[in-house]
């Protein structure tokens, strides 16, 4: 008997330590991914409209969090054509406090509000609009 | 074997609180990862909070040695790092640049001397675009002599007709109704540019002074700059000078054309005095219609049913009611401004018409041949509200055509109207197609009223009748009951109408549509019914227009314009008609048990008695047509240029228009207060020739027919409504206003000081004159009296004088006529040779014949600053009448 409450004493307790040991590591790695979406903020600082042929929207973006950033997409929808326009970027990487600018052929007409999303590799999405 | 069982129960026991102290460790370690999330969550919100407060704002920007100075003030609440300096250039070189500029700003603190340091040279001369950026992402934008939107320009010439070697005054304003609310900074106009669109030898605009002032230093949204020129004009009349003004580095353009007049005399007065036959408008742009049509005329055009006069001068008659849609051929009325004796230019811009009218109760289309009245409910008003004229209201009371004979007593349901709780609910855009309407609650609501016997019976000797409506059912999917739209019996009910809807609980013929009627105690009922497809019948929550009509013994049901059933009922009655006997009542939205009552909206009620209806799906559809809101009635209206008889017509404007129903019975008999306005697409400038004509015309197009009122004096002077105009975008000239004046008469002319100072006229040289265009002979008066209070206008005293206080003499000035007051200036009879004197002792002249003739008044005069003038003005076109 005695071996037998040993063995499953030891069993129970194993099995209870690993398995909380790896929730503990799912709680941690989901605290984590969190903290740092939260973390993450971006400014939209500047969006030139630039005239010539062909016509490009020079965006200027600040990351003002606190942890660095990667830039996977930038979306533009002029509501016109019903079309968006998106241009996928490789993991562009941007530092906290610095900024960073893109240059974007597109087709913009004046006074047509066009909105920019922009996507973080944690899956935030920055929003705002502008007209020419 | 008992030790051994202790030990395994000890055993036990520090397994089990290993286990405890494992899950009591994770759940710990679960509160302390949960609580550090929460933390992050309320520094992010901390940091969200404090961007929403951080504010900022621009205090003042200039460009001192080529270099931006730009204050700015902390208005928050919070510190602010200005950490960046965008600077777009908006001139021909395009670029946009940024700038680290790091300043840090305490709440309340100002801040100066930004964009100093920046290696950036900045020229007056180009526009720029600034947008300054804190650390938290908030930014200020704001131009520097650049809207990068088109502004709000205005451009005014000020005389707007000068006479040559004049000065005139150019006005340029500029309001910033950017809509990204954008601040301007250092807003510039550059140099006018100068123009002569029309000139017969030589022409110029000499510059005198400005812009005043040379810029504005900030300019915030909904703010307005104005700058002024000063420009001398050179020319012969008509000539035109056009201004044409735009800011640097700015959008579009904007232009002000003067017109140079003729004037006989040397002109040293400053004061403006404007002559017409009849009393100013008080606005130059308005087009009365007046009524004129015999004289001074052009016989009406082909295509015209009627013309008449159209003049910048205030209605002048007791006014006219001109119904537009009674020609069936033509139905087109026009309106005329006098031939212009002078060359007009409108600016470009939005015409309008200020239409003052009510509308007929029937289409022209619909026809009928009865001779009793009958009766309409437009339901265009609350039951127990008062008229807009404050005669009290009764929405039963409505009856149609004035030249059948008056049954309007057949309605006398005042005293039996249901009470307040009981009435149905009136909206006054619920109706059909947006117009009043009323809502029966399905419960107790319902109007009634007494039939009078003493006119005819509601279905007088089986002559043909209908019952019309607009009905939108609310849907009712478990209905079990009949609701009765409309109910006309007498009081033993043997004789009776009927329409109802039936709800069967969703089963067949669940919102079926029935008219039943009877017309004797022995008669059989006819009973005509049609169930919609598509489940719920008429319970739909649709708008449907419904007929019930009936000739002697045959039924016919219309719904929406189409025939749907037709019934007949037996005949053993010698009149097949509702014998009313002593009574009859009239119910709509119940039967006459006030217990099966309608649930859902109900508009335009129409009996019509006595017409030849029935199969005369025409007339049905005709009468769906208007539907009596806010499209009752289609016109076509245009804006013509015609030569001086009214021929060879220039198209300017060609519009249709939807017109809103407006109902006669909510008017006193004399009043026009009801109307719409029409208001055409922009139309570019538009430029009247010398003996050309406006021509403005309204047809009937379709719908239900229109009494337009015009020349009504009375309407004018109590503010709005005026009588019918059509108002114009600013013009360089006012057309000429009409003219007639019979020959044995003092004609009497109206003078208006439009400033800016007081003047008066004096006798020596104050004439009217009449150029006979046919012959050599002219004509011309002698003034006489300003604001003459006498009969005759002109008289004589014993000792020869003109004998009134207000007369002007030799030895006596006209009254003082202040700014913007206008005096009448009579005139003694028209001869060949003028004289102050009665015609009757007149023997030196020939007195001034019928026919046409091209006025003109010459007005000697001098104003309160000392200065004299001397000037002649045209009359236009005068008609002499005998």
């Amino acid at each position: 008997m005695l071996a037998a409450v040993a063995v499953l004493g030891t069993a129970i307790v194993a099995w209870s330590n690993s398995n909380l040991f790896a929730n503990q590591q799912i709680l941690n790695t989901q605290l984590t991914t969190n903290v740092n979406k939260i973390k993450e903020s971006i400014v939209i600082e500047n969006i030139w409209f630039q005239t010539g042929t062909p016509k490009y929207i020079n965006i200027t973006l600040n990351n003002v969090g606190t942890i660095g950033l990667n830039v996977t997409s930038i979306k533009i929808d002029n509501k016109t054509d019903g079309i968006i326009d998106q241009i996928n970027q490789t993991d562009d990487a941007v530092l906290p406090g610095k900024s960073k600018s893109y240059k974007i052929k597109f087709g913009w007409q004046p006074t047509v509000p066009i909105k920019f999303f922009i996507t973080t590799a944690r899956d935030n999405i920055f929003v705002t609009e502008e007209s020419p | 074997m008992k030790n051994r069982k202790g030990l395994s129960s000890v055993v036990g026991t520090v397994f089990s609180i290993i286990a405890l102290v494992t899950v009591v460790t994770y759940v710990t370690y679960s509160m302390n990862t949960l609580q550090q999330f929460n933390q992050e969550v309320m520094v992010r919100n901390a940091e969200l909070i404090d961007q929403g407060k951080e504010e900022f704002s621009v205090v003042k920007t200039t460009i001192a040695g080529n270099k931006f100075n730009i204050t700015i003030q902390n208005t928050g609440d919070l510190p602010i790092n200005l950490t960046r300096l965008w600077i777009e250039n908006k001139s021909t070189t395009n670029w946009v640049d940024k700038y680290d500029i790091n300043k840090q700003v305490s709440p309340g603190a100002v801040v100066t001397n930004i964009g100093q340091s920046i290696p950036l040279t900045a020229l007056s001369t180009k526009g720029y675009e600034v947008k300054l950026v804190t650390e938290r992402g908030t930014f200020e934008e704001f131009s520097i002599n650049s809207p990068n939107q088109r502004l709000y320009l205005q451009l005014h010439t000020v005389p707007e007709s000068v006479s040559t070697e004049f000065t005139t005054t150019v006005l340029l304003q500029v309001t910033n109704n950017m809509s990204n609310n954008n601040i301007l900074l250092d807003v510039r106009p550059n140099t006018l540019s100068i123009s002569y669109p029309v000139c017969a030898t030589t022409c110029s605009a000499n510059y005198v002074s400005g812009p005043d002032p040379t810029s504005y230093p900030t300019l915030r949204y909904g703010d307005t700059a104005t700058f002024k020129w000063i420009y001398e004009l050179q020319g012969t009349p008509d000539d035109q000078v056009t201004f044409t003004a735009s800011l640097v580095n700015g959008l579009g353009t904007v232009s002000a054309t003067t017109t140079i007049r003729e004037v006989i005399s040397a002109l040293e007065s400053g004061t403006s005095i404007e002559i017409s036959k009849l009393p100013p408008s008080g606005a130059t742009t308005m087009l009365f219609i007046h009524n004129h049509k015999t004289a001074n005329w052009p016989a009406t055009p082909s295509y015209l049913d009627d013309t008449w006069q159209l003049s910048n001068a205030s209605p002048e008659g007791t006014g006219q009611t001109l119904n537009i849609d009674e020609n069936a051929a033509r139905n087109q009325y026009g309106y005329f401004t006098n031939n212009a004796t002078y060359s007009i230019g409108v600016n470009p811009g939005y015409w309008n018409a200020s239409l003052r009218y009510y509308n007929e109760n029937l289409p022209p289309t619909v026809t009928y041949t009865g001779s009793y009245q009958g009766h309409i409910l437009h339901f265009n008003r609350a039951l127990g509200s008062t008229e807009v004229s404050g005669a009290p209201n009764n929405p039963i009371e409505a009856e149609w055509d004035s030249s059948l004979t008056d049954c309007s007593d057949e309605v006398t349901g005042g005293s039996n109207m249901p009470s307040a709780s009981e009435a149905p609910t009136w909206s006054a855009t619920n109706g059909v197609n947006g117009s009043g309407g009323v809502y029966f609650d399905g419960v107790d609501d319902y109007y009634t009223f007494d039939w009078d016997i003493d006119c005819a019976d509601p279905d007088e000797q089986g002559t043909d009748n209908a019952f019309v409506a607009w009905i939108k059912p609310d849907v009712q999917p478990t209905l079990n009951a009949r609701q009765y739209i409309f109910w006309v019996s007498n009081s033993t009910e043997t004789d009776y109408w009927s329409v109802y809807v039936e709800g069967t609980n969703g089963g067949a013929n669940h919102g079926r549509l029935t008219f039943a009627f009877k017309s004797g105690l022995s008669d059989t009922v006819g009973t005509c019914q049609y169930t919609p497809s598509g489940g719920s019948g008429f319970l739909n929550g649709k708008w449907h227009h419904i007929v019930a009509t009936k000739d002697s013994t045959n039924g016919e049901l219309y719904v929406n314009g189409t025939s749907r059933a037709t019934c007949t009922s037996g005949n053993s009655e010698i009149l097949n008609d509702i014998d009313c006997g002593t009574n009859c009542q009239v119910y709509f939205g119940s039967d006459n048990s006030d217990a099966l009552n309608f649930r859902g909206y109900m508009d335009d009620v129409m009996w019509i008695n006595d017409y030849e209806w029935r199969a005369d799906s025409t007339s049905v559809n005709n009468l769906i047509k208007p539907g009596f809101g806010n499209a009752a009635s289609v016109y076509r209206f245009t804006i013509l240029k015609t030569d001086k008889n009214g021929q060879n017509p220039v198209e300017i404007i060609n519009e249709t228009e939807n017109l809103p129903f407006r109902d006669q019975e909510d008017l006193a008999p004399t009043a026009f207060w009801w109307g719409a306005n029409w208001t055409s697409t922009y139309i570019s400038t538009v430029n009247v020739q010398r003996q050309e004509r406006l021509l403005w015309t309204i047809k009937y197009v379709s719908g239900v027919g229109m009494q337009l009122r015009m020349d009504d004096l009375l309407l004018d002077g109590v503010g709005d409504p005026w009588s019918t105009y059509l108002q114009h975008p600013n013009a360089n000239a006012t057309f000429s206003s009409f003219t007639q004046h019979d020959n044995d008469n003092n004609i009497e002319v109206w003078v208006n000081n439009a400033g800016p100072y007081g003047s008066w006229l004096v006798y020596q040289g104050t004439r009217i004159i009449f150029e006979n265009s046919t012959d050599s002979q002219s004509y011309a008066a002698i003034i006489c009296a300003a604001n003459s209070t006498q009969s005759p206008l002109c008289a004589l005293q014993n000792n020869g004088e003109a004998g009134e206080a207000n007369a002007v003499t030799e030895h006596r000035d006209s009254i003082f006529i202040p700014v913007n007051y206008a005096v009448r200036v009579a005139f003694w009879e028209i001869f060949t040779r003028p004289s102050a004197t009665t015609s009757f002792e007149d023997t030196s002249g020939t007195r001034i014949p019928p026919g046409y003739y091209n006025a003109t008044m010459f007005i000697d005069g001098y104003d309160e600053k000392g200065q004299k003038f001397l000037r002649s003005s045209s009359l236009g076109i005068v008609y002499i009448i005998e």
